[in-house]
């Protein structure tokens, strides 16, 4: 080659260098560079690599761009400051998707009910609302799911899914072989379904992805400078206030110190951060998070009237929903904005189960709000519903949907009220109308400026309260010939979610706030400008396949095949009609769109999903579909014991195996099947229908969460000598047999009629028993652990709290011949007990609680100095699960370094774990001196002077695997 | 001007002041134009036309009152997203008052081909400094845009430090941005990067780091000093063969690739060095000469795709409604100038590079969907029959060949041409709105129309 060749070839090179700057470097080169060096540009190729997906985390939890740009930053931060505690060198993106994560809960609760509502990010575009409702809580599930899957299975799901790797790459990136990864992620996406599915959580494969996210979102040049000379500033002590924003950097401090004092234990110190900082408790060791959050929340900041008073003097809640045996009571009062009663308020019910929205089923959209009664002239109302007559708004399993009510309060000339009470039990907060003086107005343009007539701008949902939880004002409206529009009745210092659409352009979704002091001014319009671009129509007709006939009723929706983030999903509907054609309007230009067709209730044919591609300009899209008949199936849960119907859901899984199998699996998403897409619960008359595809699959079975006590599912010899796990032995779909109470191995030909059949629960033995103390007298006002808790829970789940009413207690859902601690604590008169139990019990228990014991000491360092301000924290004994679940004690060592754990079972031997100290730079260690802690019934037992070893961090320390 | 190349256009009997000379100084200096501004200036002579032009004050049609504000809000409504900018620039190329101005900014935009694929928004600020110095010294312009983060960031000078330097900058700087290649050695180079050294982005700005510049000596284009940034832009700028550089650049763009010989250039580089490489005033020097209106230069120069897309846009008066600025810019990038969005440093190559069997198929249909309406925005079909009418035309098949063709080429291309046309519409004589239609998508998607 001669040089004149060379340079041109040199400089080709070059240029396509500028055009993508891509290194192979591995990320633990990366980390090296950067902790021996402080290699600058290491750590740019570090934000580079991962802070797409750092920024798509921070999205999903956080309404607000600044608060995610915050996150962002404070999280390389955390990275520069605490390089050397990645574990896993070659996957620092798993690292920064856990920091990331904690950080943005953390500023979610910090910036609790700031709002900064119109800004750029929140300008999303979607048509479904309920996916706008619930999409964001969605990621946020997700990503606290995958916080908690095993290292193994979280990486590789991080690195394919939130990075955008291919198998390949990140089988190269974690050095492991690509078959052990694809079997991991298998697995890992298997687990995270499971895990998902326990929480009642069910989507469109599309969607799920999108939710999730991944690394395509673009990130910021400024983003990577800013974070990088952050970085460098960070590691050589200086200002960092130049490059980012003063929360950026406290955030980060505050982070490294608290989440970095343990062991490493990264995963399970998020996980249970998490709650520690949500409750602002500042230490992480308390076990209740789940169980102890209040019973009712509230929805708006109480204000200054005086709330009424029974005759004894006890303030009267201002909204009770009672239980009643059969029925349910509804009572309070309205207020105006001044305080006072308010006559002639409509008041109206929502009921929501626990649990997540299937919003492709044709029932939701017809649920409509429970009316209530008209407040009298104190402001009072009262009402009651037959329990029977609820039907649950979110379709969920539940036998309970009254998790939650939502008391909405209308009148003429106000902003509606609401409270949430959960639970069946009062309201803290008052149900106050707000005056209505504040009207929404604005003006719809196209990307040529021009104003956009005719379009339809609906209110759909208040901060806080959908709009589907009241009826009554305020309407939609549409805009003038200048694209004008005006809303009322949303009333003042709301925030409002708004929808706008029309034929010829995108449906968008905005966010408006209807403050009435602006810069110290009252003011009585919030305007809100919308640029609305062009929709790509898509159409087409749908068929049966085997007959070739058009098919009426059929739901078409699209979904924005946009892995960026969830700001940009959006999602349209159509419905076929009597010829079976259909139109989608709404979608804006994009490269590709997802199509989801779910067949009409009563219809027996299989729903089917395609990705076509984007056509040039604004002509229609031409998608056709045919749908496939399949198998009706009809079956409802039983209790195996008693013959009782339960209610639940399923998990729908085909056989890899299975002929169809290509066919139902559906799109890149983290969810292969997409039979995933429907939550299928009991219906009204105790059954749950779908339809099938023939070929080998199987319906895994839960049980609502109101009857958790089941065992779980296990798998029938008669299946397992057919070679069925219960499907093939290597399906991953396997996994749901321990998630689920119980299933159905089913196997139907084509064209098969409606199959009907039961799906037994085994609900286990019940035990009965009774506490007593050290002298047999019954003991009152116990908490119980371990009762009746969910066999089946994800480990991290603490089991169910109760506070037994006598000295009784009944254990349910044993599984005979396997060990179970029941455990139990007297907190005022300082007792503790438990009991192993095996199922077999032929009589009633009896569990004796003695006195609990109690240690103290000293901490000192090896000079003899106190250290102060360190946390000690109890280990109880190794016992069969769920083992001693009460809240472990912890304590902080006084100025003296003294310090006092109660609450050790006695002649046990326990351990004292040193969790942090205040110095975040140092670990500590006490040797083996805190391990087998033993003291006798009430005992309390002083271990002295216990010599500390204080070891420094060293920053450059390196941990490689 | 002394040279004879850039004589002044003077009317004669042999190069009169005729539509085919008002139609070419739009499309060349502008998006094409419509017919009533194509009249008014065939009335007033070059002079006005020409200044008209210049001052940014050429159109009259289809301007919105608030173009501006309009503008202003849809950039920064467009936040981040790049389909957005790019409907934007659209929407100024198509509704503002100052289409020289426009062209000139893509001119820039090609020049230091800058791509949102790497730098992502920030283009837009880029873009801003482009048309805001388009006219100025090009040094005003240089300095701008060699310290915008944009280009700093696209050619990786955080990554030039002391020590470590980065050449990417600098060599782009001397072969692309400046003096062009040959005209400086591989040392030149390593010099420039080292002077250049500690040049990064810290929020969005320009910082220079003097921890991370190498103070040590250079030596640049034969002068040794301790030179940093400037100095070396001052080298550049000072070095006679940028000004010849931004001749060649300046006659590309509005005459055409090759089209003034040697001497030409160096005229208007001696020109250039003269005048502080003020563009406005070469640019000015270019569109009055004689050169520039010669029938050897009339329809010698492949239209570039924005070229072609908004000048049909503008020339059929489509305002109000218009065509949607987003799906414009997808024909343009369909076509090969996906905008903010350049293949590489270099830019696009242009000229002859335009036109391929894949882009001629897609111009035709871009001239299709446009008269058709639904597929670019429009509430429906252009009614180009009541268009030809509006001015004067319309009784006949070939009255509307002939009124199309003049629009958009100035004049009927011979009377074979003609006859091509009409064969190519069939036999039927009947005027129809959808004939009129294809012929103005037919005269639109002619050889003829791509060239300017």
């Amino acid at each position: 080659m001669s040089s004149a060749q060379l340079g041109a070839v040199l400089q080709h090179l070059r240029r396509m260098k500028a055009v993508q700057n891509q290194s192979v470097t591995p990320d633990r080169e990366l980390l090296k560079g950067f902790l021996l060096r402080r290699d600058e540009a290491a750590f740019a190729e570090l934000v580079r690599r991962h802070g797409p997906m750092v920024l798509n985390v921070c999205r999903g939890v956080l309404h607000n761009q600044h608060d995610a740009e915050d996150v962002f930053q404070a999280t390389f931060l955390v990275l520069a400051q605490k390089a050397e505690r990645v574990r896993q060198p070659d996957a620092v993106g798993s690292w920064l998707s856990g920091v990331a994560y904690h950080l943005a809960l953390k500023m979610r609760t910090a910036t609790g009910r700031r709002r900064r509502s119109e800004e750029q990010l929140e300008e999303r575009t979607v048509a479904d609302p309920l996916l706008d409702m619930t999409l964001r809580e969605l990621h946020q599930v997700l990503l606290e799911e995958l916080q908690r899957l095993p290292e193994k299975y979280r990486l590789p799901l991080i690195l394919c899914y939130l990075e955008g790797r291919t198998q390949r790459q990140a089988a190269k990136q974690l050095g492991w072989d690509k078959e052990v990864l694809r079997g991991r992620l298998n697995r890992g996406r298997s687990q995270l379904r499971a895990r998902l599915t326990r929480r009642g959580l069910s989507l469109p494969a599309g969607v799920f992805a999108s939710a999730l996210g991944s690394s395509s979102v673009s990130l910021p040049a400024a983003h990577i400078e800013a974070a990088v000379k952050a970085a460098l500033a960070s590691a050589a002590g200086q200002d960092l206030g130049k490059f980012v924003s003063e929360y950026a950097a406290a955030l980060a401090n505050e982070a490294a110190r608290t989440l970095f004092a343990g062991h490493g234990k990264i995963v399970a110190l998020l996980v249970l951060a998490v709650g520690a900082l949500i409750t602002g408790a500042g230490l992480w060791a308390r076990h209740q998070l789940a169980a102890e959050t209040p019973a009712a929340r509230v929805a708006q900041p109480a204000d200054k009237p005086s709330p009424p008073k029974t005759n004894s003097g006890k303030p009267l809640p201002e909204v009770a929903v009672e239980d009643q045996g059969d029925r349910i009571e509804v009572r309070g009062r309205v207020l105006d904005p001044d305080g006072k009663p308010l006559a002639g308020a409509a008041i109206t019910v929502w009921w929501h189960s626990r649990g997540w929205v299937c919003w492709h089923h044709p029932d939701m959209h017809s649920v409509r709000p429970y009316r209530g009664a008209t407040s009298g002239l104190d402001g009072r109302f009262r009402f009651h519903f037959a329990k029977a007559a609820i039907k649950d708004t979110y379709l969920n399993a539940d036998a309970r949907p009254w998790h939650r009510a939502t008391i909405v309060a209308v009148a003429p000339g106000y902003g509606p009220a609401w409270v949430h009470v959960w639970d069946l039990g009062n309201a803290n907060a008052k149900l106050q109308l707000v005056k209505d003086d504040v009207a929404i107005v604005g003006r719809v343009r196209d990307l040529q400026g021009q104003p956009v007539a005719g379009a339809m701008v609906r209110f759909r949902r208040l901060h806080g309260l959908d709009r589907d939880a009241w009826e009554g004002p305020p309407a939609a409206t549409t805009t003038d010939e200048q694209g004008r529009y005006r809303l009322s009745g949303v009333g003042r210092d709301r925030g409002a979610v708004l929808i706008v659409s029309g034929p010829r352009i995108e449906s968008k979704i905005i966010h408006v706030e209807t403050q009435r002091i602006v810069r110290g001014k009252p003011v009585n319009e919030a305007a809100i400008e919308v640029l609305a671009g062009p929709t790509k129509p898509i159409e087409g007709t749908v068929r049966a396949k085997d007959t070739g006939k058009p098919l009426a009723g059929v739901s078409i929706y699209c979904n924005e095949h946009s892995f960026c983030n969830t700001h940009q999903v959006r999602l349209v509907r159509a419905v076929t009609d009597d010829n079976g054609h259909y139109r989608l309007l709404g979608m804006p230009k994009s490269a590709q769109y997802e199509l989801t067709v779910y067949a009409g209730a009563g219809q027996s044919y299989l729903d089917t999903a395609r990705t076509v591609a984007d056509s040039e300009g604004l002509k229609p899209i031409a998608a056709d579909f045919s749908l496939r008949r399949g198998v009706p199936v009809k079956f409802r849960f039983l209790d195996k014991r008693t013959g009782q119907p339960v209610r639940g859901q399923i998990q729908y899984e085909i056989a890899q195996d299975n002929p169809w199998y290509a066919e139902a699996v559906y799109g890149p998403g983290i969810i292969p099947s997409r039979e995933f897409m429907h939550i299928r619960t009991t219906n009204q008359d105790g059954y749950i229908r779908f339809v099938s595809y023939p070929g080998p699959c199987a319906i895994f079975a839960v049980a609502g969460r109101e009857s958790r006590h089941f065992l779980p599912s296990k798998l029938d010899p008669a299946d397992e000598a057919k070679g069925r796990f219960p499907l093939g032995k290597d399906d991953f779909a396997n996994g749901f047999l321990r998630h689920s109470h119980g299933y159905r191995y089913i196997d139907y030909p084509e064209n098969a009629r409606e199959q009907t059949f039961d799906i037994l629960f085994d609900s286990g033995v019940t035990l009965k028993g009774a506490l007593v103390d050290p002298n047999a007298k019954p003991v009152q006002g116990a908490v119980a652990y371990g009762l009746s808790f969910d066999r089946t829970p994800p480990p991290t789940q603490p089991p169910d709290k109760e506070v037994l009413p006598d000295d009784s207690f009944v254990a349910r859902g044993l599984d005979p011949g396997k060990a179970c601690t029941l455990s139990f604590v007297q907190r005022e008169r300082k007792l503790i007990g438990h009991m192993v139990v095996d199922g077999n019990e032929k009589q009633s228990l009896t569990v004796r609680m003695r006195p609990w014991g109690v240690l103290t000491g000293r901490l000192v360092n090896i000079v003899g100095k106190p250290l102060t301000g360190v946390s000690v924290a109890l280990r109880y004994p190794d016992l069969p699960s769920p083992g001693m679940r009460p809240p472990a004690e912890e304590a902080l060592t006084d100025k003296d370094g003294r310090f006092r754990i109660e609450g050790l079972l006695p002649d046990f031997d326990h351990e004292l774990v040193l969790e942090h100290g205040s110095n975040k730079d140092v670990t500590l260690s006490a040797g083996t001196v805190l391990k087998k802690l033993k003291t006798g019934a009430g005992e309390m037992k002083d271990l002295g002077d216990i010599g500390v070893l204080v070891v420094p961090v060293p920053k450059t320390e390196k941990k490689d695997d | 001007m002394t040279n004879e190349a850039w004589a002044p256009y003077v009317p004669s009997v042999q190069m009169p002041w005729d539509l085919r000379r008002v139609v070419h100084l739009h499309r060349r200096a502008g998006f094409a134009a419509t017919w009533k501004e194509l009249q008014r200036d065939l009335k007033d002579g070059p002079g006005p036309s020409i200044d008209r032009l210049l001052d940014g004050k050429s159109r009259t049609d289809g301007m919105p009152k608030d173009f501006a504000a309009t503008a202003d809000y849809l950039v920064s409504s467009a936040a981040g997203d790049l389909g957005r900018l790019k409907a934007w620039w659209v929407y100024r190329m198509l509704f503002g008052s100052d289409p020289l101005g426009e062209r000139l900014t893509l001119m820039w935009h090609n020049h230091f081909a800058t791509s949102a694929a790497k730098v992502g928004p920030m283009v837009r600020r880029q873009n801003q400094i482009f048309r805001e110095f388009a006219r100025a010294p090009f040094g005003e312009l240089l300095t701008r845009v060699v310290r915008d983060p944009a280009l700093l960031l696209w050619l990786d000078a955080q990554a030039n430090r002391k020590g470590k330097p980065n050449e990417n900058l600098a060599r782009e700087l001397m072969e692309l941005f400046t003096l062009g290649i040959g005209q400086y050695g591989e040392k030149d180079v390593k010099e420039a990067a080292r002077a250049l050294t500690g040049w990064t982005v810290v929020k969005d700005r320009l910082q220079e780091d003097p921890a991370q510049h190498d103070g040590g000596d250079k030596t640049i284009l034969g002068r040794t000093g301790s030179w940093k940034g400037d100095d070396l832009l001052r080298f550049l700028l000072d070095h006679p063969a940028t000004a010849e550089r931004l001749a060649v650049r300046l006659c590309e763009w509005l005459m055409g690739e090759g089209a003034v010989a040697a001497g030409g250039i160096k005229a208007l580089a001696a020109w250039l060095r003269r005048r502080n490489l003020e563009i406005g005033g070469a640019v000015e020097t270019i569109l009055r000469s004689k050169a520039f209106f010669s029938d050897a230069n009339l329809g010698t120069r492949i239209l570039g795709p924005v070229e072609y897309v908004v000048g049909a846009a503008r020339a059929l008066e489509l305002f109000d409604p218009s065509p949607n600025t987003l799906i414009l810019a997808e024909f343009c990038g369909n076509l090969g100038m996906d905008l903010f969005h350049p293949p590489n440093v270099g830019g696009w190559p242009g000229g002859r590079s335009w036109i391929s069997t894949r882009s001629t198929i897609g111009r035709y249909n871009f001239a299709s969907a446009l008269l058709d309406g639904d597929s670019v925005g429009l509430p429906g079909a252009v009614d180009a029959l009541g268009f030809a009418r509006r001015h004067g035309r319309g009784d006949s098949v070939e009255s509307i060949v002939i009124f199309f063709a003049e629009l958009l080429l100035g004049a009927v291309p011979g009377r074979a041409w003609v006859e091509r046309q009409l064969a190519a519409l069939g036999p039927k004589e009947a005027v129809e709105p959808s004939r009129a239609r294809r012929i103005a998508a037919l005269v639109l998607a002619s050889p003829e129309t791509q060239l300017a």
